[in-house]
This record gives C-alpha cells, sequence and structure tokens, in this order.
C-alpha cells in the first residue's frame, strides 16, 4: 500500500515534471479557457444582477471545458513508444500509475481553474473575492470528482478511434450531478447567499467518493484487461 | 429451440399488449382530473420500467462478464442496453407529449424526465463507443466499464435533479400519477408484462445478431490465416 | 378539448409503436446483411479449403 502510494506519487511528478518543462497542455487549456470566456461575454448580455445568478453555472462550463483538453491526455500521452505498455508491465500496480495520473491532471486543471478565476471576474466585473477560500474549497472538491472520471475515461479511450471526440460524448453525461452541484454552491457562494449549500455540497462529495473508489477498483481492468 | 422462443415470446407479447389495448379504449373511462390523454400512461409508465429493468440486466452482465470473461455476457450487455434504449426513447417521446397536453410545454426538467434523458444520453455513449474499438476483447471490456459507470451514476443524478427542483423552486409538472385509479391497475400491469415479453423477444433476436457477427469475425481470420 | 386530448393520445401511441417497429426494422436489416456476410465468407472459406 505504501509502495503503491509512493508509487503513484512518482507517477505524479513525472507527469507534472515532463508537463512544466514543455508548458503545452497548460498553455492550450488556459487559452482555450479565456477564448471561452470571452464567447461567453459576448453571448450574454445580462445586466449585472441578472449575471450573478448564473455566474457559477458559466464558471463551471469553461472549467469542465478547458478540462476536457488536460485530462485528455493523461494516458493519452503514453501510447507513442509503447510507454504505456512498459508502465504496466511494471511492477507498480494499475490503481498507482492511475492515482498518478489523476493528481498530476488534477493540479494542472487546478492551475488552469486559479487562473481564469480572475480573468472570469474581470471580464464580467464579478465581486469574487470575498468568498474566495469557499470557492476554492469547491474547486478542490469538484476538480477531484472531473480529473478520477476523466482520467479513467482517457485510459478506456486510449485504443479507440475518433477518441478526441469519444472521450468528451462519454464523459460530460456522467459528470452531469457533480456539475449541478458545483455550480449551484459556487453562485450561491459568489452571491453571498451560502447559509444552505450543504446538500448540494454533499452531491459533489458523494460523488467523489462513489467514483474514486469504482474508478480505483476497475482501473486494473481497463488497463491490464 | 431458441427461434421458436423468440416467436413464442413475441407473439405472447403482442395478443397481451392487444388484448390491454382493447381493455385501455374500449372499456376505461377516461381519469377525472386529465380525461382521456391520463391513458398515456400506460404506454409512459410500463416502458420506464421495461427500460431499467434490462439496464440492470446490462449492468449485471457486464459485472459477470468482467468476473468471468465470457462473451456472452457481453452480448447479452449490449443487447439489453440496445433494447432498453428503444424504450426509454418511447417514455421520452409519450412523457413529452402528455406533458403538452398536460402543462402546455414539450419539455421540462422535471425529475423523471431529466433522469431518463441521462440514462439515454449515458447509454448512448455505450453505444457509439462500441463500433470504435476493433479488438473484441478490449470493446467487451471497456463497455462493461462504462457500462457500470453509467449505472452508479444514475442515483446521483437523481439526487442532483431532485436538489436543483427544489432549489430554484421549479414548480416541476410532475408527470407521475400519485392516485391512480384501482381499475387502472390489472392494465398497467398487463401492459408492463406485454412490453417485457417484446423486449425479452427483442434481445434475443439481437444476441443472435452478436453470436453471429463474432462467427463472421472468427471465419474472417481464418480467412486471413488460410 | 378531449378531442385534442385524443389526438395526442393517438399520437402518443403511434410515436411509441413507430419506434418499436422502427427497431424490429434495423434489426431485420442487420440481420439480413450479417446473414448474406456468413453465407459469403463460409463459402470463401470451403473454397480456399478446397
Amino acid at each position: 500500500m505504501k509502495q503503491g502510494l509512493l508509487a503513484a506519487l512518482f507517477i505524479a511528478r513525472k507527469d507534472l515534471r515532463t508537463e512544466f518543462r514543455t508548458k503545452e497542455a497548460l498553455n492550450a487549456s488556459v487559452s482555450f479557457a479565456l477564448v471561452v470566456l470571452m464567447l461567453f461575454s459576448f453571448a450574454f448580455d445580462l445586466g449585472r444582477d441578472e449575471f450573478y445568478d448564473i455566474s457559477g453555472g458559466l464558471l463551471w462550463l469553461v472549467y469542465v471545458f478547458a478540462g476536457a483538453l488536460i485530462v485528455n491526455r493523461s494516458f493519452i500521452r503514453e501510447v507513442p513508444n509503447d510507454c504505456l505498455d512498459v508502465l504496466i508491465a511494471s511492477p507498480m500496480p494499475a490503481w498507482a500509475l492511475y492515482l498518478g495520473k489523476v493528481i498530476a491532471s488534477f493540479v494542472l486543471l487546478l492551475i488552469v481553474e486559479l487562473v481564469s478565476l480572475p480573468v472570469y471576474g474581470l471580464f464580467n466585473n464579478l465581486q469574487w473575492m470575498h468568498a474566495f477560500w469557499q470557492l476554492f474549497g469547491v474547486m478542490i472538491l469538484a476538480t477531484w470528482g472531473i480529473t478520477v472520471t476523466g482520467v479513467a475515461f482517457s485510459a478506456v479511450t486510449v485504443n479507440v478511434k475518433l477518441r478526441e471526440l469519444m472521450l468528451p460524448v462519454l464523459h460530460y453525461p456522467l459528470l452531469f450531478p457533480l456539475l449541478i452541484g458545483a455550480m449551484q454552491v459556487s453562485t450561491a457562494l459568489i452571491k453571498g447567499e451560502a447559509s444552505d449549500i450543504g446538500q448540494e455540497l454533499r452531491i459533489v462529495i458523494v460523488f467523489d467518493l462513489i467514483f474514486t473508489s469504482l474508478a480505483l477498483y476497475l482501473i486494473e481492468f481497463i488497463l491490464v484487461g | 429451440m431458441r427461434e421458436k422462443a423468440i416467436y413464442i415470446l413475441s407473439i405472447l407479447g403482442a395478443l397481451l399488449m392487444a388484448w390491454n389495448m382493447h381493455t385501455i379504449f374500449v372499456v376505461l373511462a377516461g381519469e377525472a382530473a386529465q380525461g382521456q390523454i391520463g391513458k398515456m400512461l400506460f404506454i409512459h409508465v410500463p416502458a420506464a420500467i421495461t427500460a431499467y429493468s434490462f439496464y440492470a440486466v446490462a449492468v449485471i452482465c457486464s459485472i459477470a462478464f468482467l468476473f468471468t470473461k465470457n462473451f456472452k455476457y457481453d452480448s447479452i450487455a449490449v443487447s439489453s442496453i440496445e433494447v432498453a434504449q428503444v424504450f426509454t426513447l418511447v417514455n421520452l417521446v409519450t412523457g413529452s407529449l402528455w406533458g403538452h397536453i398536460i402543462w402546455g410545454i414539450w419539455w421540462t426538467w422535471d425529475l423523471r424526465l431529466t433522469s431518463q434523458f441521462m440514462c439515454f444520453m449515458l447509454y448512448l455513449g455505450y453505444l457509439l463507443m462500441r463500433p470504435a474499438i476493433a479488438e473484441a476483447t478490449q470493446r467487451a471490456t471497456m463497455s462493461a466499464i462504462l457500462a457500470i459507470f453509467a449505472a452508479a451514476d444514475i442515483p446521483l443524478v437523481v439526487m442532483a435533479i431532485r436538489l436543483h427542483n427544489v432549489r430554484t423552486q421549479h414548480p416541476a409538472p410532475v408527470l407521475e400519477t400519485g392516485g391512480v385509479d384501482a381499475t387502472w391497475w390489472p392494465p398497467l400491469l398487463i401492459g408492463y408484462i406485454a412490453l417485457m415479453l417484446i423486449a425479452s423477444a427483442l434481445t434475443m433476436v439481437r444476441l443472435r445478431q452478436e453470436t453471429v457477427t463474432r462467427e463472421i469475425d472468427s471465419l474472417r481470420r481464418e480467412l486471413h490465416a488460410i | 378539448m378531449d378531442a385534442i386530448n385524443q389526438t395526442y393520445l393517438f399520437y402518443g401511441y403511434s410515436a411509441a409503436w413507430i419506434i418499436v417497429f422502427g427497431f424490429i426494422l434495423l434489426l431485420v436489416r442487420r440481420g439480413q446483411r450479417i446473414d448474406h456476410e456468413l453465407t459469403r465468407l463460409k463459402t470463401l472459406v470451403e473454397d480456399k479449403e478446397k
């Protein structure tokens, strides 16, 4: 168990180091997030108060679209030169490989989100700083859900034709409950009416728990067969 | 043997359905509050329950496949899911038409319709992914994983929608009947049985096609080897 | 009012049966296609074995 966790951290470090050297996915993801933010600004022409009602929803739409770019790459980057086969054949347990990639994707997506948040506030004249730490908490919980399911599907679609197309089609419907919870909590936090968001938060946490345990258990079948 | 079973199931199902339709349209009076349109219930609800039953079968077979690696289970899973999708579509369309009359809207994000639609979308992904994987064992494994993930998601979707409707104070039209007239229960049950028989016949036909497809694959490999 | 009700009831049931029969048609067509493919491959294999 401890060896597995160490192996997972090793994989996470490797992925993060590779990513920070080139910053390909980060740059692409942040740029995409900014473009989507800009499009949203033009798509909606709402007054300030009305915009606050949809603020959380739009924020998470941006995060999910940008997240697809990051999460997509996690297993697919290992396909050239048979790296994936080598990793699977190594003595490291499959769940450790998976966990490592989830941690790496999680950190990367969190970075993208933290960069996009101020820009989102800027473009739409939104006050979010009063609730930053609570928002950060929600971001951590929901991003974990997105990366856990996304990396699992990335592993599933490694050998699928049209995989870039398949991953969103498979992933987004699954994220539906998580996104509803995250969107509602975020909207409530930004509006400052966060008195009773306990139940929505519970959905996010339950989603995380269920899919983390399910994915950790099933990843053996996905990777090894 | 299987051919005979398919014929018997489908004929029984069709006869039962015909008799049920006669009961519904000729014998029963319209419901007090909703008028004739309430009779949409007799296809709307059994279709939903049939779909759920077949999704459940598919998920159980998917789990069985992961542990036994027997392709029979994979075939049953894909056949059940295809048939369940058809009945989910029936449920969605009839629900929408019903809602149009009762509430004046074609669609609403109420608990029933939304969770059915999510079910449809999740398993549509399953059906879209299958042709995209060339190798049979991988296809079966990944499909099984997907089916299990989708099934785990459904309760969460229900929780989320219920919360959303409460939160946004949607006067969510509840397309369900709380108090159904006592005379309506028998046709409802018979409708369910009839649809289950028809669905089982369709699944068996599809299952046979899966077996033939696997035979085709092995023949192709043999041809390639010769 | 009841007339509209009945019309939509008819639409509803028609839609349901059209969907089910559409699926049956799909199955039949797919069945014919794969049966044809099966016989073709079987003859090919027999020819090659001779």
